[in-house]
């Protein structure tokens, strides 16, 4: 399946490769369907791009590869929502925001998109803990997974 | 909208199974302690209206490029 996007073009994406967020996103309530797609310009920073609208795609990075010891309590609801029965199902997204001084990039750690990669289901869920920030720079850490220092980005499933 | 007024360390009850004590109150800071069960969503009001705003900002990211090691 083509999908055409504002940032990347026509891309290519199996249809079993799209991910569903029931209650879309905050913000974003009526976009339901989104595709990752990597760049490696931004590795390990890649893209939430909607399906359903080409102009709309987030820079997204997967929090433990920049957060080793991030944690997160999912409630019932949402693991039942997301049909999570097992951590390992689970992947932890935090939507980045990128200035034009990528230097100052910070990710939205309070609120962080929880995909369950079987069956492609995501949310992005509000954490109760007041301990992380919306705004926690992010910079010096992106540079060290790059620079293959620490961090897991290498496993970041390529195309998914 | 019950308003009601509490000092510290008093308590509301909410239904059968939520309680909201007011633990302590400094100026204009009131810490709140709150016993729900599991299924109970509970979420400060500005974190939803800063992640819209966040999510919103994100999509009109401008191009950027991270340098990296490369081979070549």
């Amino acid at each position: 399946m083509t999908y055409q996007t504002f940032r990347f073009g026509a891309v290519e994406c199996s249809p079993e490769r799209v991910h569903r967020f029931p209650e879309g996103l905050p913000g974003l309530d009526h976009l339901h369907e989104f595709i990752f797609i990597h760049d490696e310009e931004t590795e390990p920073i890649f893209w939430m791009q909607s399906t359903q609208d080409p102009q709309i795609a987030l820079p997204v990075a997967e929090v433990f590869a920049l957060i080793e010891d991030y944690s997160l309590d999912i409630g019932d609801d949402d693991l039942a929502l997301l049909h999570i029965h097992d951590p390992e199902e689970v992947m932890v997204l935090v939507v980045v925001v990128i200035p034009r001084d990528v230097q100052t990039m910070t990710a939205n750690l309070a609120a962080p998109i929880v995909i369950q990669r079987n069956e492609r289901l995501g949310k992005q869920i509000f954490t109760a803990d007041t301990a992380y920030s919306v705004r926690h720079p992010i910079f010096e850490a992106v540079m060290r997974v790059l620079e293959g220092g620490q961090g897991d980005a290498g496993t970041i499933p390529q195309g998914e | 909208m019950l308003v009601l007024s509490r000092r510290a360390s008093e308590t509301i009850l909410l239904g059968n199974d939520i309680r909201i004590v007011i633990l302590a109150v400094e100026g204009e800071r009131v810490r709140i302690g709150i016993d729900a069960p599991r299924s109970v969503r509970i979420v400060r009001n500005e974190l939803v209206a800063e992640t819209v705003d966040l999510n919103k900002t994100a999509t009109q990211t401008p191009l950027f490029h991270l340098s990296r090691k490369k081979d070549d």
